[in-house]
């Protein structure tokens, strides 16, 4: 089987990866631009859409080889078993789409297995007391800790909670042929330098380039999928680097484009068999968006220096908040990560946390406090709701004429009390560990996000679900998809290793259908 | 390339950038360069912010006319020159956001962009600058040096 894959933006070597914040995360090296390419957003379907914001297009995936993984914080997460199972466990819950998926977390588990250990995941296995079932060690001990995990561990420590070494796609050691990581910062947000951060660029790319059966082809936008008189895709008709409209033959297709940009490709191939878009007899292509909740940042300072720019991002976490408890207020849940910073320099300059926003009393703070300080994220799960959605702007089109996506989210009150739970809890933490000033953000409220789930959802029934238990079209036998969109429910997690796995997961499968001669 | 601003403009931003980073027992936005910063930005990569700042000159210069009977910013003292900016601020002037902004970049941003010469903004708040290829050796900071790891050090398998 030889494979062609095709990436819309370019393809970046590790060179092109340096310590400039101001390059990588005022001017978005990594990420597309609104001129170029755009999106539209509005909180419900009443409301007239806005062109997103380059700050809230940054607050998305990077368009290039190794996309997300490129930047990401690599916290790599098996999912519970109850993840899988949310409808039968806490659900239903009013005005929201929530099922079970397909599949459990024992068929995932192998895979998980396979994905920690082909990419190199650092992590303590058995350490964290909420973790599923595993059967194996991590291949590769922690991370070194940072000033913000031994925080973390302390105010846990102090509080009854259990912090345990944050599982992350980066190499605590020599691995696989790629060197251990020098915690030289400048990492979530930021491409790695040293290959240390097992993007799918470093782990995966480049083992698929040595079989000679793979052709990476980057600047490659894909424009529609053509059908033959079957209703099969015949291939992919995709804008060259140079802007010439070129097709490419192909047996099967695997769309892998994201939760966004993949019901949009859907969407876009419209024809009279598929008048709705492609896929899309179910009519929830682009339905059921989940961007994870309005988590609220979370700036601690503390009186010893961190010293935030040395170190990987996070390396200490704790999954006490996780499990639904209803005394709570709200269903399901999340985690917080205290990172160190990185080198966000300009970023704590601009924050809220100084007691001016600029002048003497502005310059005293940087001064005082920036070698002192952690932010932390909170990840908390969002409920599925069907009216949240991606289409088609009816108005902006990109470089390329093509319609943009169109981004309806509100997230569900669920959502945003888990959110103001979790910053609550972060401060909590934080004062336990000792910390002099606590800023906790209102909850972010998301236009878009890294992590944008759901909208090609998995399921038994082809009424209510885009692809089936292996991510197969119900509707285009040879069309697959690999990406989130296929996420039933989003957990209180970051998505990367759930994605890889059940990308293994689905290629197993299609491996074993070609073999058996049922992919024609 | 001629420069986005003539001298009195940029005399005008240069007086303001100094009023957002003032210098005092350490460099401030003047000695850091920061309106080298701007500028070359609004020739480049935020040259549709330009004729923002160009408006948002003229509006600092007639602010200064109407609170001061002076006719330029850049002649008030700094006390002054705090109020008028002040005000800007409390209007949500958008010309004041991006000056904010773009002052703090050109600050505590890579000299590359033309901003924080020598360093000297890095150099108040102890970032050593970029560290690749070395990197660092734990321990990082305080807190992992001293405080329980409950976990051990990292040891090779």
């Amino acid at each position: 089987m030889s494979v062609v894959v095709l990436e819309r933006g370019p393809w970046y070597k590790r060179g092109d990866f340096t310590e400039d914040e101001i390059g990588f995360k005022r001017r978005h090296f990594l990420w597309p631009t609104v001129e170029e390419e755009p999106r539209t957003w509005r909180p419900n379907a009443q409301t007239a859409s806005e062109k997103l914001s380059p700050e809230v297009q940054i607050f998305s995936n990077a368009m290039c080889v190794g996309a997300g993984t490129i930047h990401y914080s690599a916290i790599s997460w098996r999912f519970h078993e109850s993840d899988f199972r949310v409808k039968s466990i806490d659900g239903p819950v009013a005005g929201t789409s929530i099922e079970d998926w397909p599949i459990g977390y024992e068929e995932m588990e192998p895979y998980y297995e396979k994905a920690e250990w082909t990419i190199g995941v650092s992590g303590k296995g058995w350490s964290n007391p909420f973790d599923p079932p595993r059967k194996r060690e991590y291949p590769l001990p922690p991370v070194a800790r940072n000033s913000a995990g031994a925080i973390t561990e302390k105010g846990c420590r102090s509080l009854g909670f259990h912090a345990f070494p944050t599982p992350v796609a980066i190499l605590s050691q020599p691995y696989d042929g790629r060197p251990g990581c020098i915690n030289k910062g400048f990492c979530s947000g930021y491409g790695c330098p040293v290959g240390a951060k097992s993007s799918t660029l470093e782990a995966l790319l480049p083992k698929a380039l040595a079989t000679g059966k793979c052709d990476l082809r980057p600047h490659s936008m894909v424009r529609e999928f053509p059908l033959d008189s079957q209703g099969r895709v015949t291939g992919v008709v995709y804008f060259d680097a140079a802007g010439k409209e070129q097709f490419q033959p192909a047996r099967l297709v695997v769309l892998a484009a994201g939760g966004v940009e993949t019901p949009r490709l859907l969407l876009l191939s419209q024809s009279s068999r598929f008048p709705h878009g492609l896929a899309n007899c179910s009519g929830l292509v682009g339905k059921n968006l989940m961007l994870h909740a309005p988590g609220p940042v979370v700036y601690a300072i503390f009186p010893e220096p961190l010293d935030g720019h040395k170190g990987s991002a996070s390396t200490r976490v704790a999954q006490d908040f996780y499990k639904t408890d209803s005394r709570r207020g709200f269903i399901r849940g999340g985690f917080m990560h205290p990172r160190a910073h990185g080198g966000d320099l300009i970023d704590y300059a601009l924050q809220p946390i100084h007691g001016a926003r600029w002048g003497l009393k502005h310059k005293d703070s940087m001064r005082a406090t920036w070698r002192y300080y952690l932010h932390s994220h909170c990840t908390g799960e969002s409920l599925p709701v069907e009216s949240n959605t991606v289409d088609l702007d009816p108005e902006v089109k990109d470089r390329f004429g093509l319609s943009v996506a169109r981004i309806t989210h509100t997230n569900h009150e669920n959502d945003v009390r888990l959110a103001v739970y979790l910053g609550e809890r972060s401060k909590d933490i934080f004062e336990a560990a000792g910390a002099t000033k606590v800023y906790v953000s209102a909850p972010r409220l998301r236009k878009l996000h890294n992590h944008q789930m759901g909208t090609c959802r998995m399921g038994n029934d082809p009424e209510r679900s885009v692809v089936d238990r292996w991510c197969r079209s119900h509707d285009v036998p040879n069309l697959f998809i690999i990406d989130a969109s296929v996420f039933v429910t989003g957990a209180g997690l970051n998505p990367a290793l759930t994605i890889e796995a059940n990308a293994f997961r689905v290629c197993d499968y299609i491996v074993s259908e070609a073999r058996r001669g049922n992919l024609r | 390339m001629s420069s986005v601003f003539d001298s009195h403009q940029r005399a005008t931003i240069q007086a303001a950038t100094a009023r957002i980073i003032p210098t005092d027992h350490d460099p401030g936005a003047l000695e850091a360069g920061v309106i080298d910063y701007i500028e070359r930005a609004l020739s480049g990569h935020a040259k549709r912010s330009a004729q923002l700042y160009l408006d948002g000159v003229v509006e600092l210069d007639r602010l200064t006319l109407e609170q001061f009977g002076v006719e330029a910013f850049a002649a008030l003292g700094p006390a002054e020159q705090d109020e008028i900016l002040r005000s800007l601020e409390q209007g949500a002037s958008r010309f004041f956001a991006v000056l904010l902004e773009h002052t703090m970049e050109g600050f505590y941003g890579d000299p590359r962009h033309g901003g924080n010469k020598n360093r000297v903004g890095w150099k108040m708040i102890g970032f050593p600058g970029p560290s690749f290829p070395k990197g660092y050796e734990p321990p990082l900071g305080w807190y992992d040096a001293n405080e329980l790891d409950e976990f051990g050090s990292a040891k090779k398998r």
